[in-house]
């Protein structure tokens, strides 16, 4: 695909290129989309949002920056608005100032469907902000300003976000080697 | 490799499809947002020929010799109303104070009488 072509094309409100845009882009978005919502309508609703939010405000897109970037912004942007509208994220926790690591190990050993299957078990308030941190690579700071909380807040979500995460990955770690190891014994 | 980096470097290739109608609803939003905006820029155009007419319309009435302006002269006595010729009448107190069924008020009693604040 020619981004610049189809970005020409979306400029001019072509359809076709719209639609190439979309064919390219819509599985990596649906995958952001499923690590902040784990409902499979609610992801599809942020998705069509926001595709038609790049489309409708193309021009405000200013070509110094990355496209993808741009477009990835949006489609975060929607996710945490549908997430504000349930209003279900328990946002505040006492801060632990204790960090929590991960083993690398353990992320190693899991595919990344494993993975994404544990980032959707977390709760709604940990699940965002562990997304937007590790893996978007926000600042708390600006986490704070996203979200409307505090900073405090945000590092104690992450905190527990890891905690909880670990467990989930140790489980599924054991029930994996349990199963393999049932599995050759067969 | 900090923890960040792991976790993006496993999740970046995450592809996940949506559902085939997915861009059906997109591309009907998209066609009724046009229709709208459409409808919005109709809407304005048919606005303003609509003021544009009226503008004309009413410069075309003004000028029209039936509706010639003029000033009338008001006399100085003009606030002095004089007692209407039939209420002089002095068999006033014969006229009827019910017309219709509906009581209406004796002008020359009130005249003579007026209405005056009750004060203790």
């Amino acid at each position: 695909m020619q981004l610049e072509k189809v970005l020409r094309g979306i400029r001019k409100k072509d359809r076709r290129a719209q639609q190439m845009l979309y064919d390219h882009y819509a599985p990596i978005f649906m995958g952001i989309a499923m690590r902040y919502l784990t409902n499979l309508v609610e992801a599809e609703d942020a998705l069509a949002e926001a595709f038609i939010k790049i489309f409708t405000r193309i021009h405000t897109f200013e070509d110094k920056g990355s496209f993808e970037g741009w477009m990835k912004r949006i489609v975060i942007n929607e996710c945490l608005m549908i997430l504000r509208q349930k209003r279900s994220q328990q946002l505040y926790l006492t801060l632990d100032d204790v960090d929590v690591e991960i083993e690398p190990e353990v992320i190693g050993r899991l595919t990344a469907e494993e993975l994404m299957e544990a980032i959707q078990e977390l709760p709604d308030g940990y699940r965002t902000v562990f997304n937007l941190y590790e893996i978007e690579g926000f600042k708390h700071r600006e986490i704070a300003e996203k979200l409307d909380v505090s900073i405090h807040t945000s590092k104690s979500q992450l905190i527990m976000a890891k905690r909880k995460l670990r467990e989930i990955l140790k489980k599924n770690l054991i029930i994996n080697n349990y199963e393999s190891e049932g599995h050759m014994a067969g | 490799m900090n923890q960040k980096d792991i976790w993006q470097d496993r999740l970046k290739d995450v592809r996940i499809n949506p559902s085939r109608n997915l861009w059906f609803k997109i591309e009907n939003r998209l066609d009724t947002d046009i229709r709208n905006s459409r409808r919005t820029i109709l809407g304005v155009a048919a606005a303003v020929v609509l003021m544009i007419v009226a503008y004309f319309a009413g410069i075309r009435s003004v000028a029209s010799p039936e509706y010639t302006p003029m000033t009338l002269e008001i006399n100085d006595q003009a606030s002095e109303v004089p007692l209407p010729v039939e209420y002089q009448n002095p068999a006033i107190k014969e006229l009827h104070y019910k017309k219709g069924g509906h009581l209406i008020p004796n002008a020359r009693a009130l005249w003579e009488n007026p209405l005056v604040p009750k004060v203790n």
